[in-house]
């Protein structure tokens, strides 16, 4: 008999413009220990989900208008609200929010959260009692100084620690169904790992029933014994994991899975010869002065001795965990921040002192796409005054005549022609996206740099992005640099790769090398640890422990030995210096060429 | 033409989701039609009242602090003048004033707000602490202060109350922008090489005008209560400007007795500052993301 079971649930939501259908579920039923999973992307309705079933939709705007959900043979729709903060809420059903960042209360430390959550279970406990048990269930979700973290604020915590305490107060009351709303979200690959990992080993322990929501198969696929699609608020599919991958029905799955296989369609090399861009021993500091504790001058090294060269028409890759300092690399080439030190050459031409003399012809052959297009388009604007602004700074023309290049541009990128007298909002995340890429390309220049460029629009639109920009590359022989988390966009994509860590570029090469033989630990590391489709289960998935270490007070030695399964002795002493491994290779490791040899 | 068509088109959409908005809230609708008759009023004073020559200098003796009446609705005041004909015409020099006051504050402190905010370092100092010396004083009596030093008068008293402003608006300016400039289209713009100049004014106050708007909405009320205030003391409007604030001012030696002479005058100050607070309220719903559907 099914555990969880929805049935003909349907909820309406009111607004502006009418009341819509925001979900229709006919069926849908979980077995007792079993890992459910559900698929889509934002907007799909899965997070309303979630809420309906707990009654804490907020109503109006939202409406049930009709349907169950039962929970172990009772209706949770026709309980009251007392009823479902006495019996259900905490002490059967346990959620576990998306953004670790903002879901724990600032003002109170985890142990003060967590004593306000167990008395809230109630059963009399003492002071004593409860601390030992709060205590206890930091301990049981593996957090490594349980004791300090208790007297510590939601904002000395990483992303990755906050989770766990998250993770711990939905056990608090013993709950033995969890809602998990993409648990992993905004957080690094290496730690999504080990989340999932600690999630699986309490589900199996404490025998729960989960339902997890994610927006990406490949987590589904290693977590979840069973699967469904949801896509435009009803269930589209649903399956046994490993039989949905192997056929899916519906056109969208086949949408989803294809995003995320990675095998077999890397990009070609280039081989044009002609340098475009050289760094050069960049550094970038920012000073940290901390009046109050007195200390000495400080400095965080986001970016600390980069060097590497860009041939016209590569595409490079940066990858690396948040806080490597990907962005701010990007940013100070692209002379949004001072550089420390060090030099930039654009064809040949030092850019730090063109700038200062004033020269705009940098700024114009460097354009840039940011990640999230909900925010790099000013919604105040026009499309055709937002295309038009490289326009405007750099030539004078006539109204008409923008119009006509504007025009141009959006049907290059594929946007229709009457988009000109629009507004943002009234554009998908992927058209704005487009938008994005035509004002990027309105200045017509030679490099354009990709930050993120797929990671906040849905998964039918990534695909038709990345062919954008392939098709765009070809056919206007751009570079680019790509700054990505997400592994398989990068493998598309990049013919070379820098993976960073710690403010420096571990591993340096060509993309398929790197892709197919990696050497740094680090690097191996960070590709073990994404869960593919093939991935069943989660002894395939490798983590890496540890926090990273703070770019102000970096370890001695090699940055990344405290976290490296590879470490010895040595590593704790002395930094290494990059290295050629021969095939246009770099790698900063000590133990570089035992790896490259021996592998294990 | 079509062009312009194509302009307008989202305008209008969001005009008509505006409305929507508002009418969900029946006390701003009130409020709404309320201050819409109340300018119309102040628009076709001339015609509307019944006793023209009475806004100006007329005495009538004879007929003097009547009680209402059929023929004077709200009675006469010391000089036999109408005074819902003065009251009606009160409503033009206040909204006038209260308008052109906030006008003009807003004029000084949104450029220098959004200047503040998005430069930072010392400008945003010395704007700052100019802005704190001047928040330092309370308003009415800082305006006092300058009307005293300027000669008293309707117009002095408005470029008085502007001045003791403006500091409201520039630093509830300067926090919307250096918000704002974090945004990803500020350094998109950034990247595109458009000039500082044309990113404070185009970019960064279009994205912070909302709560500013809502502020000013608010403060219409406060300034038109100020400004009474400003003229009952006898430094805003001199006679025989039909100024709601004055006229109180003058009922006051009649009151209670002749207590027409000061209610009405009083009535209209409260309706209309009460009514512009209510659609304070209702623009910053309005103007509120969240309850819009993007």
């Amino acid at each position: 008999m099914a555990y969880f079971e929805i049935n003909d649930l349907h909820i309406t939501h009111k607004s502006f413009e009418g009341v819509k259908d925001v979900l229709q579920i006919e069926h849908l039923e979980i077995r007792r220990g079993e890992t459910y999973g559900l698929v889509g992307e934002s907007g799909q309705g899965k997070t309303i989900l979630a809420l309906a079933v707990q009654q804490l939709l907020a109503c109006p705007p939202g409406k049930i208008e009709s349907g169950e959900i039962l929970l172990d043979g009772e209706n949770l729709l026709a309980l009251n609200g007392r009823q479902m903060e006495k019996r259900v809420r905490g002490s059967k059903i346990a959620m576990i929010f998306q953004d670790p960042m903002s879901c724990l209360n600032p003002v109170f430390t985890v142990g003060q959260i967590m004593t306000d959550v167990l008395k809230a279970r109630g059963g009399g406990m003492k002071k004593k009692e409860i601390r030992e048990c709060a205590l206890g269930l930091l301990r049981e979700v593996k957090l490594a100084d349980a004791e300090s973290t208790m007297s510590k604020y939601p904002h000395q915590l990483s992303g990755g620690q906050r989770q766990r305490v998250i993770i711990a107060l939905a056990l608090a009351c013993g709950a033995e169904f969890l809602i998990a709303d993409e648990p992993t979200r905004n957080l690094d690959v290496t730690i999504q790992a080990s989340i999932l990992k600690l999630l699986k080993e309490l589900q199996q322990k404490r025998g729960m029933t989960v339902l997890f929501i994610a927006n990406n198969l490949s987590l589904v696929s290693a977590f979840c014994d069973r699967v469904g699609i949801l896509y435009g608020g009803r269930i589209i599919e649903q399956n046994d994991t490993a039989a949905l991958i192997a056929a899916p029905q519906q056109e969208y799955t086949r949408v989803l899975l294809e995003a995320v296989k990675t095998e077999s369609r890397s990009a070609e090399p280039v081989e044009s010869g002609e340098e475009l861009l050289r760094v050069e021993h960049l550094k970038k500091y920012f000073d940290i002065n901390d009046d109050i504790k007195h200390q000495k001058h400080l400095c965080l090294k986001a970016v600390d001795d980069v060097s590497f060269t860009l041939q016209k028409g590569e595409v490079l890759g940066i990858v690396g965990e948040s806080g490597c300092g990907k962005s701010t690399l990007v940013n100070t080439i692209l002379n949004l921040y001072e550089p420390t030190d060090g030099k930039v050459f654009f064809e040949g031409e030092d850019v730090f002192s063109g700038v200062k003399k004033g020269n705009n012809a940098f700024k114009k052959n460097v354009q840039i796409v940011f990640q999230d297009p909900y925010w790099s388009l000013n919604p105040r604007w026009l499309i055709k005054d937002i295309v038009a602004e490289p326009i405007e700074v750099y030539e004078r023309l006539g109204e008409a005549e923008k119009l006509k290049r504007v025009r141009e541009l959006l049907s290059l990128v594929g946007i229709s022609e009457d988009a000109c007298y629009k507004y943002p909002h009234e554009f998908s995340g992927g058209q704005r996206q487009r938008i994005a890429i035509a004002r990027s390309l309105a200045s017509q220049p030679k490099l354009v740099v990709l930050d993120e460029p797929t990671s906040s629009i849905d998964m039918f639109s990534q695909e038709q992005i990345l062919a954008l920009i392939k098709d765009l590359r070809k056919r206007l022989q751009l570079t680019n640099i790509l700054i990505s988390h997400d592994l398989g966009v990068v493998h598309e994509l990049a013919n070379k790769i820098a993976v960073m860590y710690l403010g420096k570029i571990v591993e340096f090469g060509p993309a398929e090398d790197v892709f197919r033989h990696p050497v740094h630990p680090y690097t191996r590391a960070l590709f073990d640890s994404i869960p593919t489709l093939t991935t069943r289960g989660m002894d395939g998935l490798k983590t890496l422990e540890g926090q990273i270490p703070s770019p102000i007070n970096p370890p001695p030695g090699c940055a990344f030995h405290e976290r490296c399964a590879y470490a010895c002795e040595r590593c704790s002493q002395c930094a290494p210096q990059p290295e050629e491994l021969g095939g246009g290779r770099m790698v900063s490791c000590l133990r570089a060429r035992e790896l490259e040899n021996g592998g294990e | 033409m079509n062009n312009l068509i194509q302009t307008l088109r989202p305008r209008i959409e969001s005009f008509r989701e505006s409305l929507y908005l508002l009418a969900r809230n029946k006390l701003s609708l009130i409020a709404l039609i309320v201050l819409v008759l109340l300018v119309l009023a102040a628009i076709f004073a001339n015609v509307l009242i019944p006793y023209p020559q009475d806004i100006a200098d007329a005495s009538h003796i004879e007929i003097k602090l009547q009680p209402p009446s059929a023929e004077h609705w709200m009675g006469t005041d010391e000089l036999g003048r109408d005074i819902f004909s003065r009251v009606v015409y009160g409503a033009r020099v206040s909204l006038r004033s209260a308008l052109g006051a906030v006008g003009l504050s807003l004029l000084i402190g949104i450029p220098l707000g959004a200047i503040a905010g998005s430069f930072g370092g010392w400008v945003d100092n010395v704007i700052m602490r100019l802005t704190d010396i001047f928040l330092s004083f309370p308003p009415l009596l800082l305006a006092i202060a300058m009307v005293a030093i300027m000669g008293s008068g309707l117009n002095n008293a408005i470029l008085a109350i502007s001045l003791s402003w403006w500091p409201w608006y520039t630093r509830l300016l300067r926090g919307q922008a250096i918000s704002v400039k974090e945004r990803k289209f500020v350094q998109a713009a950034e990247t595109i090489g458009t000039s500082r100049l044309k990113i404070i004014f185009k970019h960064i106050i279009p994205n912070c005008i909302s709560p500013v708007i809502v502020q000013a909405s608010m403060d219409i009320g406060g300034v038109i209560l100020t400004l009474a205030g400003l003229s009952f003391l006898g430094l805003g409007a001199q006679l025989p400007t039909p100024e709601w604030g004055l006229m109180i001012s003058m009922g006051r030696t009649y009151f209670p007795d002749k207590w027409w002479y000061c209610i009405f005058p009083g009535v209209a100050i409260f309706i209309t500052v009460l009514c512009f607070n209510l659609l304070g309220d209702a623009i910053r719903e309005i103007l509120d993301p969240k309850t819009r559907k993007k």
